[in-house]
């Protein structure tokens, strides 16, 4: 079955709908906050963004080195190797969940007065926590795009 | 199902291209901590003096990732094929994890003493271990394809 522009579009809207929650968590962590003054420290901003985008990266590496390891074992048992299906579409997922949940683990940590150390490291956790989640999420309800088909074998 | 060994030696060779790299990479983090700890005059063992002990954690997780690496980059480039080891398949998550710990070693640091400019000689090694890992992956990519 072709995936038409459709199809896509409504993937995409599933996958919107599937991180609705993560703005829920993110007005938690204001209200929180509520009547105290936010005061962004610009290192502590700029730090939040890098750990984030390295966390989400990490998990994204993960995966394609899981596909990457399954490739060389389709070509080792002389199958044809899978493809990377819709490369973007997973980056994305990964990236948006990390990016999310590091905001999350920012609003929460400026929130709550946690140390810098603590601080950062919840972020990394948390985004990659997060980078995790919309895999799992990703490959529970988008079924219609898989990410990694089965392979299939040479004729002869 | 002879061309397995094969199979095996190219992928080896592939995974292997960037050797060079991934070497100075996990030298350059090795002496981090390394003059951190044996150094207490040296700016790391200044900023240890004056940091929690979450500095020490992070200088420690340095040094063990840094080790890691290195013995991968002995065990898999430089020894003969013959001696492997399974870090080969992990050293993506390894780089990335010593990028993850340098950016939070050098923050805490710039935060803690107020020295923002503290954070760009951890930046650069973090994005040198971001690009080793993604020209390890394509060449494997490029490989597998």
């Amino acid at each position: 079955m072709n995936p038409t522009p459709t199809r896509y579009a409504l993937v995409i809207f599933r996958a919107v709908l599937a991180l609705a929650w993560t703005s829920t968590a993110a007005a938690a962590a204001v209200t929180v906050a509520k009547g105290a003054p936010i005061v962004l420290d610009p290192t502590v901003t700029v730090l939040t963004v890098i750990l984030s985008t390295l966390a989400g990266a990490t998990a994204l590496f993960i995966r394609i080195n899981n596909l990457l390891l399954k490739q060389e074992a389709d070509r080792e048992e002389g199958c044809e190797p899978r493809k990377f299906v819709r490369p973007w579409l997973f980056a994305t997922a990964h990236m948006l969940g990390s990016w999310l949940m590091g905001v999350v683990a920012f609003l929460a940590g400026h929130a709550f007065g946690w140390d810098v150390w603590y601080g950062l490291m919840s972020v990394v956790l948390l985004s990659f926590g997060g980078a995790t989640a919309c895999e799992r999420l990703a490959e529970r309800y988008l079924s219609v795009l898989p990410l990694a088909p089965p392979p299939v074998p040479h004729k002869p | 199902m002879t061309a397995v060994p094969a199979l095996r030696a190219a992928l080896r060779k592939s995974a292997n291209r960037h050797w060079l790299a991934r070497l100075i990479i996990g030298a350059w983090v090795f002496q981090i901590p390394l003059f951190g700890f044996l150094s207490p005059e040296s700016l790391m063992g200044r900023a240890l003096d004056r940091t929690s002990h979450m500095g020490l954690l992070m200088m420690t997780a340095l040094l063990a990732f840094s080790s890691l690496a290195l013995a991968d980059s002995l065990i898999s480039d430089i020894l003969p094929a013959r001696f492997s080891t399974c870090l080969m398949h992990y050293r993506h998550v390894g780089f990335m994890s010593m990028a993850l710990v340098l950016v939070i070693t050098g923050g805490g640091f710039a935060v803690t003493l107020r020295a923002p400019l503290v954070l760009s000689s951890f930046l650069v090694p973090a994005l040198f271990c971001v690009v080793v890992t993604v020209a390890d992956l394509w060449s494997r990519h490029l490989w597998s394809r």
